[in-house]
């Protein structure tokens, strides 16, 4: 007896946690689908499932109105000439204190998408050639001992030890100077970069635990060491290197501070950095800055949904070793 | 085994260095050369562009604060490495009496600079070289205490005295006229490394907690689900945070208002005395000088950092279910459990933990520039080192003091690092 509820309260413990650490998330997407209105009137309690469905009932917009969406169809119709009562006015779905309003989902879509292409494009780019140089480099430490290999390793070890801090006003001055402010490619180079002394480390250690024996009949075989790369330590190593690609990636899509530094367009903005402005905005709509958010989020979220397994032992392995 | 290449061989070879010369060279260009740009223009007057001057030591004078003692323990150090560096080496070599070259070496440094420098320390030559002799007996004399301690005392009670000395040296002669805004940016580190700490705790106990289930299954879906709050994206929490922060339309006012819980809290202000909180108005968490700092620890309650939790629970998986079961048998209570078995194998990660904690969060400042701007908060109290470096290269354009402030940081870390690698081993 004493020991169902010593494991219920064991449960009740982690369940509390977790409702605490899932309440951000859970009100991020409660706000999304409402009205400055409805989140004025009741800020994290979720709308019944009736405003679900979607309400038949339908009117002309009010030119005053201030519901997003009606804001923006009665702005799109001024701007295209119209008048209430016209044959073109907007009728809309007549709104009620319990309405779902996905359209804060379409615009901040208009927003987010562009980020979200922009930080895809950075973050694959960056992944891919990342992978490609430092698997190549540690190939050349882990089964070479070259002249200098001793100094080279060191010149990449030393970095580890380098905190990051001091670097960031010259690095921009250097990326000034490169004529590389305003570009992705700015942002796929130093994520490059700044991704190699980690991941040789960690593949460096991976690539001497391959049987030794593989790569000696290979060069009694005549294979180079390009094929020895592509036909022995790529296949062999798709796990670590599946689980570091992952892992570079959520830091690119995390990173803001390069971006928000070196970007000035706003359509080169990457995820983060574009956060930071739909924040920034004077009169807050909060629905569409909550979808923003919501829709920021999903592709993360996707991604771990089909590596799930990858995931926890990255993140548990990666974290010891880095 | 690897294979040896000679230097004889490097012609069939030499195309192996390819492999490694892409790496290589964005390392060298991205992470060298601004290395090397920042220790440099430390030491110049510098906007980044146009404006550069050499000013020697001036930055970090105008930071660190300025005495004429200070330049004279420097010189006098100075010499006395001279003369060790270069004296040992020919005295073992049998060429001199080092004693001898330390005194030629200090007599020599110590004029030139007591003729050059003496306007800059307003007072004449045989003033300054008298400081000087002072100085250098009392270098000799803090060497010589310092061998007879390092015999007899531990190294931990040495490096406090050392520390403490060094605090109270640097106190008494040059606080005054250093940056304040610096120091007291270190201060609120100081405060978050403490608080951090703290916040370490759930992380801990939730693994533990975690661990104890008997369900494998409970076990996955546990770790599982614990993985969803980090896929989030960090931006996306810190913005929903600062958004629960308004103190119009934000949840934490909607709650503390709503629940009847503030009156309690500012019951308990008026009890105390703070004068933080006040009946009828709402805090303003983000831009109350005196909420800054509690707002910057308190968010991202419950504070179980994903990483933790699952590192502590790799960490907890060598324990045999043998182990708990002898427990049992002696009658251990959970606590005991905890602290005699669950505590030490989980020392590694919590020690590595700790030491990335501390190192991260002096050079911490991206969130609070979200959460606060490039301000620092109201009346800069949150205006940690980090944020004093960002600030001034890009909205005062002060790059060279930028470079100074990075550099500092730099070395308290190095500090840091050096003190982890001397006392905290990690056994592998």
């Amino acid at each position: 007896m004493s020991n169902f509820w010593k494991t219920a309260g064991q449960h009740l413990f982690i369940w509390a946690v977790l409702l605490f650490a899932f309440f951000p998330l859970y009100v991020t997407f409660a706000i999304s689908v409402k009205s400055n209105k409805q989140f004025n009137n009741q800020p994290f309690s979720p709308l019944s499932l009736s405003g679900f469905v979607e309400t038949l009932e339908r009117k002309p917009a009010a030119p005053g109105a201030y519901d997003t969406k009606e804001t923006i169809l009665v702005r799109e119709a001024l701007e295209a000439g119209l008048k209430p009562g016209d044959a073109g006015w907007p009728v809309v779905r007549l709104s009620t204190a319990d309405t779902w309003h996905w359209e804060n989902w379409i615009v901040a879509w208009d927003t987010v998408g562009t980020y979200i292409f922009n930080t895809i494009l950075v973050a694959v780019t960056a992944v891919v050639f990342a992978l490609c140089f430092s698997t190549a480099a540690a190939f050349f430490f882990a089964r070479y001992r070259m002249p200098g290999a001793t100094f080279l390793w060191y010149f990449f070890l030393v970095l580890m030890l380098m905190p990051g801090v001091a670097n960031l006003v010259p690095l921009f001055i250097l990326l000034r100077d490169m004529n590389l402010i305003n570009s992705l490619l700015a942002l796929v180079i130093i994520g490059i970069s700044g991704a190699q002394v980690v991941q040789i480390f960690i593949l460096r250690n991976f690539i001497e635990e391959i049987p030794q024996d593989m790569f000696d009949a290979a060069d009694v075989d005549g294979a180079s060491p390009f094929r020895q790369v592509l036909y022995i330590v790529l296949p062999m190593s798709g796990s670590v290197i599946s689980t570091l690609a992952i892992l570079q990636f959520i830091s690119v899509w995390n990173d803001f501070l390069l971006p928000f530094i070196i970007i000035r367009d706003d359509s080169l903005l990457t995820l983060a950095a574009g956060l930071i402005k739909l924040d920034g905005e004077y009169v807050k709509q909060w629905g569409e800055m909550m979808a923003g958010y919501s829709i920021a989020s999903l592709p993360l979220v996707l991604i771990f949904l089909f590596t799930m397994r990858l995931f926890v032992r990255g993140i548990s392995a990666g974290a010891v070793k880095g | 085994m690897p294979k040896y290449v000679s230097i004889k061989r490097l012609t069939s070879y030499w195309r192996l260095y390819l492999f490694v010369a892409p790496a290589a060279v964005l390392v060298g260009i991205f992470a060298y050369f601004p290395a090397a740009s920042a220790i440099y223009h430390a030491f110049f007057r510098w906007n980044g562009s146009y404006v550069k001057e050499f000013v020697g030591l001036y930055n970090f004078h105008q930071l660190l604060g300025w005495s004429p003692f200070l330049w004279l323990v420097m010189v006098a150090w100075v010499v006395l490495l001279m003369a060790l560096l270069v004296g040992r080496p020919m005295w073992l070599a049998g060429w001199a009496p080092w004693g001898l070259l330390l005194m030629v070496c200090g007599l020599g440094v110590a004029l030139f600079t007591a003729g050059t420098e003496s306007t800059v320390l307003h007072m004449n030559a045989g003033e300054a070289w008298q400081w000087y002799g002072r100085t250098m007996w009392a270098t000799v004399l803090g060497v010589g205490l310092h061998q007879i301690v390092r015999r007899n005392w531990s190294q931990v009670v040495q490096g406090v005295l050392v520390l403490y000395g060094f605090l109270w040296f640097y106190y008494q002669s040059m606080y005054a006229t250093g940056d304040q805004t610096l120091w007291s940016g270190f201060g609120v580190i100081f405060i978050l490394v403490l608080a951090n700490l703290v916040k370490m705790v759930p992380s801990i106990a939730t693994a533990v907690v975690i661990h104890r289930l008997k369900s494998e299954r409970w076990q996955y879906i546990y770790r599982v689900l614990f993985v969803v709050p980090m896929i989030v994206p960090g931006m996306v929490g810190l913005l929903v945070w600062k958004s629960f922060f308004d103190p119009t339309q934000g949840i934490l006012n909607r709650v503390l208002l709503g629940s009847g819980f503030y009156d309690v809290m500012v019951w308990f202000d008026d009890l105390v005395g703070w004068g933080v909180f006040h009946a009828g108005s709402s805090p303003s968490w983000l831009g109350d000088a005196s909420l800054v700092i509690p707002s910057l620890i308190f968010w991202g309650f419950p504070w179980v950092g994903t990483v933790g939790v699952l590192i502590y629970l790799t960490g907890l998986a060598g324990i045999d279910e043998s182990v708990y079961e002898a427990a049992d048998i002696a009658g251990a209570t959970s606590l005991q459990k905890f602290t005699y078995i669950e505590f030490p194998l989980i020392l590694t990660q919590v020690r590595i933990n700790l030491v990335l904690m501390i190192i991260a969060t002096l050079q911490t400042y991206g969130q609070i520039l979200i959460l606060l701007g490039d301000s620092g908060g109201p009346q800069g109290v949150a205006l940690v080192p980090g944020l004093y470096m960002f600030r001034s290269a890009f909205v005062e354009l002060y790059a060279g003091k930028a470079c100074a402030i990075g550099l500092i940081v730099f070395f308290f870390i190095l500090i840091l690092t050096e003190i982890n690698n001397r006392f905290v081993r990690v056994e592998k």
